[in-house]
C-alpha cells in the first residue's frame, strides 16, 4: 500500500514537472495608446474600480499575472482564458471598435455581469475583490445601458 | 437488487434530462413585433427566422437560456441602443455559426440555414443597426 502511494507520488511530481516544459501562449499585453475605454470614455469611478477589479485581468491589455499564472497548469488555463477574453471583449483596444460594436459589446456586458456569468468563479475564487455584490453588478449594467445610449446619440 | 434499482433509476432521470433538451423546438408564427413603433421585420427574413431561429426565441418557448438571449417577437419592444446590440449579437451568432445549435441541427437538419439565408439575415441585421444609428 506504502509503495503505491510511493509510485503515485513520484509519478505525479515528475508529471508536474514535465509539463512545466510546455509553454503557454500567454498573451503579452500591448497598450496602443489612446484607445482604452478609460482614454475614450469618462468613467465614474466606482464603476472604474469594478471594471478594474474584475474584468481587466482578461478583458484588457493592462493584464496582472500572479506568480501562479506562469506555472503549469495554470498558466495554460490563464492563457486560454485571456485569449478568449480578448475575443469577446478587449477593453484596451475599445476605441478601435465600431459604434456598433460598443453598442453591441455593452449590451453583452449588461447581460452577462447581470446573469453573473462573468466574472468567471474560477477567477473570483482567486481574486476576492472580483466577487461583486448585487449592487456592483447593478452599476455595472446601468452604467453599460447609459454608455450604449450616449453612443448612439453622439 | 436495490443497487440495480437505484442504477435504473439513476438512468432515467439522466434520459429525461437530456432528452428535454431536443424537446423545446416548436414553430409558432412570427408576428410583426410592434409595427405602430416602426420595427417591422421583412416577410422572407421573417420566413427565414420561422423556419430556424423562432422555435426557442420566443416569448413562449420553453428554453430560457434561448429567451435570454434574444426574442424575436419582443425586439420591436427594446431600446435602439439595445435593439441595435441585439442586431450585432444576431450577426455575430451567423458569422460565427454558433446559431442554430449543432445539437438543434442534428435533431433538426431541415432547419438548418442555407448559405444565402444566413447572408440574408445578417444583411438585414447589419442594415437594420446602420439605419437605427443614423
Amino acid at each position: 500500500m506504502k509503495k503505491i502511494l510511493k509510485i503515485l507520488l513520484v509519478f505525479f511530481l515528475s508529471a508536474f514537472v514535465i509539463i512545466q516544459l510546455f509553454p503557454s501562449s500567454r498573451p503579452d499585453n500591448q497598450p496602443v495608446s489612446g484607445q482604452d475605454i478609460f482614454e475614450k470614455h469618462e468613467i465614474p469611478l466606482e464603476v472604474g474600480t469594478i471594471i478594474k477589479n474584475a474584468c481587466y485581468d482578461c478583458h484588457s491589455q493592462s493584464v496582472k499575472y500572479p506568480w501562479y499564472s506562469y506555472v503549469a497548469p495554470v498558466s495554460w488555463l490563464v492563457a486560454r482564458d485571456v485569449n478568449r477574453g480578448r475575443v469577446h471583449l478587449d477593453f484596451g483596444k475599445w476605441g478601435e471598435l465600431s459604434k456598433r460594436d460598443q453598442i453591441k459589446v455593452l449590451g453583452e456586458i449588461a447581460e452577462e455581469v447581470e446573469d453573473k456569468n462573468m466574472p468567471m468563479q474560477i477567477y473570483v475564487n482567486m481574486h476576492s475583490a472580483a466577487d461583486l455584490t448585487e449592487e456592483q453588478r447593478e452599476l455595472i449594467v446601468i452604467w453599460s445601458e447609459k454608455l450604449a445610449e450616449k453612443i448612439l446619440e453622439n | 437488487m436495490k443497487k440495480t434499482g437505484t442504477i435504473i433509476w439513476l438512468s432515467m432521470v439522466v434520459v429525461f434530462i437530456i432528452s428535454t433538451a431536443f424537446i423545446s423546438f416548436q414553430s409558432n408564427p412570427v408576428q410583426n413585433p410592434n409595427p405602430e413603433e416602426g420595427f417591422a421585420i421583412p416577410e422572407d427574413v421573417n420566413q427565414i427566422f420561422e423556419k430556424s431561429c423562432f422555435g426557442c426565441h420566443n416569448v413562449e418557448a420553453s428554453s430560457d437560456k434561448a429567451k435570454k438571449k434574444l426574442l424575436i417577437d419582443q425586439l420591436g419592444d427594446l431600446s435602439i441602443a439595445k435593439l441595435v446590440g441585439k442586431l450585432g449579437a444576431i450577426e455575430e451568432a451567423l458569422e460565427e455559426k454558433e446559431m442554430p445549435p449543432e445539437k438543434f441541427l442534428d435533431k433538426y437538419p431541415d432547419k438548418a440555414l442555407t448559405d444565402g439565408e444566413t447572408k440574408r439575415l445578417m444583411e438585414w441585421a447589419s442594415k437594420t443597426a446602420e439605419d437605427l444609428m443614423k
